[in-house]
């Protein structure tokens, strides 16, 4: 699990230098974005759908230990195994365990966010596990040694002519492949992984508590062998992916795609219940699902941040969000990135792990508008802004002028005339650093503000002033 | 080990849900009593016979859809010109090696396989289906608003058939189109017998991990092939 501290401004700085990046992250986001626009304009019920979506998920964690134990009844009975992990590092030794137990040596496994929040590949590594990511994106970030930067695309930070590089690097192909090469060389490579492997590991989209069935969703079908070939299947998921009934699946699958690629559906979706049935020709022998907490029982004890459990990793925050767009995956430290990481990481490593990032947000409110499920990333964004301000180390960060400038700030909003006079003379002081009507660099403190964005220059009439003559008109 | 964890893990959602005093409602209350059964019959009924009347406009919405997707589709009127479309695509793609399902709906074509001297996979063995140049499967469902053909597992229907060749041929009766995702999930739901897995396919395997550039037959097959008749 990540212990260091994460360094948001560091990262993100160095990331706004990076060329490279900046047209890879601008190229990506613009087309998500305009792919989902199209997908969500096209039916007419959309904002019905995302109401029902919030519904399932609202119930579905009001009494979510209720749907958990049903899950587990219903698993058992198709003659699956489960077992429950406090934290990250259980789920590893319970998933080790499975390994050592029936002497396995290589794993195939199709991509999973909880895998990665537990750090998964770096214990079966250590046990002496040969372990290969499937997914192409996922592929290229293991082989390349990072992290991915995106939910839905691992290397989205990543050009062709990056990933070329790197595939004559490391796996000695000719310079200069174009995609499909690439993706013909993948496809080679990981064909000879999935046969040989025993064992396949899955993350969970969703899991239903009625009939025990997990659902899977990809686009290449890794999933599908990871599940199919090996001997043995283990499913990972956070104890937040339950849900009660079976067609709530319709209702998700109708939302996530349009939210998350501007599909309608995914390639592939599949629905496994247990192990393959004695009678049946193939499939995994074995089938066992993780059920994992890790934090997330805490962020259900919060009721104000409760909803951050909602997220059906869509990925339709990220592309939306002007901070993403520019700073990217990795400037936010771990796994979850965009305006969803910005919660659910301080959340689930603990607020004094990521302190600036509920501040990584201009409060625009694009995320809420976007997301699926409605998730109120900036209200929630508030309360952790809070959380981090009221903690010991906060209020120890919280220097004598930032003080003496918000109390400032408070009293000149209380008194009418101050606050007047305060926004006349700004207009006339703001002369010197004026440039097309906006302030690009001012001196400190200020400078603190200017050094990333710029502001927009104090008006001559103040709001006060027009209201009064709209209202007239 | 595992059941301490349990009840830590049950116990944390407890307290965090509602405090401390902990007072749980009723399962029933949380989760409504099975419908009755009659009711159900009833509107399965009526589901099947709105889907008989519009079924080939159905059918037509889900050419569309898969089309657009990257499937191919071919009608045929009856099972003799389906058989005729597999023969003439064995010779388009110069296949040897065949995997397929053994369902009712396929026995014949079995037959017409082998008089052809070639060969069939086991579905048993992985590495022979590693080789096979062409999977042949049945349709259990199709859904026209998405353009998705489903595959249920059971005995006679193996999963890697539609997954391990690199070529997909599914055969599809149009009696087997619903309209939408919630129609499908409601008539699975109510199937007697229970399945190890079932499959959503739409088109071929995809990806567009390289900058969003799309390349098909990343893991799974390359083309999907629909033949849909009567």
């Amino acid at each position: 699990m990540e212990t260091r501290r994460l360094r948001f401004e560091i990262d993100s700085a160095s990331a706004l230098k990076n060329q490279n990046l900046q047209k890879a992250l601008r190229n990506a986001t613009d087309r998500f974005r305009a792919i989902r626009e199209r997908a969500t304009g096209e039916i007419k019920d959309w904002e019905d759908l995302r109401r029902r979506a919030r519904e399932i998920k609202k119930n579905t964690i009001e009494h979510i230990d209720q749907y958990l134990e049903i899950l587990e009844e219903s698993i058992k009975k198709a003659g699956g195994t489960i077992h429950w992990a406090r934290d990250g590092n259980e789920a590893c030794s319970i998933i080790l365990d499975i390994a050592r137990k029936n002497k396995v040596k290589s794993v195939v496994k199709s991509k999973s966010m909880a895998t990665e929040e537990i750090e998964l590949n770096q214990a079966l590594e250590g046990a002496g596990i040969r372990v290969v990511e499937t997914d192409l994106g996922e592929y290229i970030v293991q082989i390349a040694k990072e992290r991915p930067s995106h939910i839905l695309a691992p290397a989205i930070h990543k050009t062709k002519e990056d990933i070329a590089r790197l595939f004559t690097e490391r796996l000695n192909t000719q310079p200069n492949l174009e995609p499909e090469q690439i993706t013909k060389v993948a496809r080679e490579k990981l064909r000879g992984e999935f046969l040989s492997a025993d064992m396949g590991i899955s993350g969970v989209n969703f899991a239903v508590a009625e009939t025990g069935t997990i659902v899977i969703i990809e686009n290449e079908g890794n999933a599908r062998l990871s599940t199919t070939i090996p001997r043995i299947h283990i499913a990972l998921m956070g104890i937040e992916k339950v849900t009660p009934k079976f067609e709530d699946i319709s209702t998700f699958l109708n939302v996530l795609f349009r939210s998350a690629s501007g599909q309608k559906i995914s390639a592939y979706v599949s629905f496994i219940t247990g192990p393959k049935r004695k009678s049946d020709a193939d499939g995994p022998e074995e089938f066992h699902l993780v059920i994992m907490d890790n934090g997330r029982s805490e962020i259900l004890a919060h009721e104000e941040t409760r909803e951050t459990l909602y997220c059906i990793r869509c990925g339709a925050c990220l592309n939306i969000c002007p901070v993403y767009r520019k700073v990217g995956g990795h400037s936010y430290g771990w796994i979850y990135s965009g305006p969803i990481g910005a919660i659910l990481t301080p959340q689930l490593l603990g607020i004094d792990k990521a302190p600036d990032l509920p501040f990584a947000s201009s409060l625009c409110g694009a995320c809420k508008d976007v997301c699926p499920v409605k998730i109120d990333i900036p209200r929630v964004l508030l309360e952790l802004r809070k959380r981090v301000k009221d903690s010991k180390e906060g209020r120890k960060n919280t220097g004598f002028g930032e003080r003496i400038a918000v109390r400032l700030w408070r009293f000149s909003m209380e008194h009418k005339i101050i606050y007047s006079l305060v926004s006349s003379l700004s207009y006339i002081v703001q002369k010197p650093w004026l440039k097309n009507g906006r302030l690009r660099s001012l001196p400190l403190p200020f400078s603190r503000w200017t050094n990333h964005r710029d502001f927009p220059a104090v008006s001559k009439t103040p709001f006060r002033r027009m209201w009064r003559e709209i209202k007239d008109t | 080990m595992s059941g301490d964890s349990r009840k830590e893990i049950l116990r944390r959602i407890k307290t965090g849900l509602r405090g401390p005093s902990n007072t749980i409602e009723e399962k029933e209350t949380i989760f409504p009593p099975p419908t009755d059964g009659k009711w159900i019959q009833q509107r399965i009924t009526e589901v099947r016979e709105r889907l008989e009347e519009k079924k080939w406009d159905l059918i037509n919405r889900f050419i569309d859809e898969i089309t657009k997707a990257g499937g191919r589709v071919m009608v045929g009127r009856g099972e003799d010109e389906i058989r005729g479309f597999i023969t003439r695509l064995i010779e388009e793609y110069n296949a040897k090696l065949l995997a397929m399902w053994e369902s009712d709906l396929l026995i014949g074509l079995r037959n017409l396989i082998l008089d052809k001297s070639l060969q069939l996979a086991s579905p048993i063995n992985k590495d022979e289906m590693a080789r096979a140049d062409i999977g042949i499967t049945g349709t259990d469902f199709a859904i026209a608003e998405t353009g998705t053909i489903v595959l249920i597992t059971n005995e006679t229907q193996p999963r890697s058939i539609s997954l391990i060749p690199p070529i997909h041929i599914a055969v599809m009766r149009s009696n087997v189109v619903v309209e939408n995702l919630d129609e499908l999930f409601f008539l699975v739901k109510n199937r007697s017998e229970p399945t190890s897995c079932m499959t959503f396919i739409t088109g071929p395997s995809r990806t567009a991990d390289i900058e969003l550039n799309l390349t098909l037959g990343v893991h799974g097959p390359k083309e999907l092939i629909v033949l849909i008749y009567p």
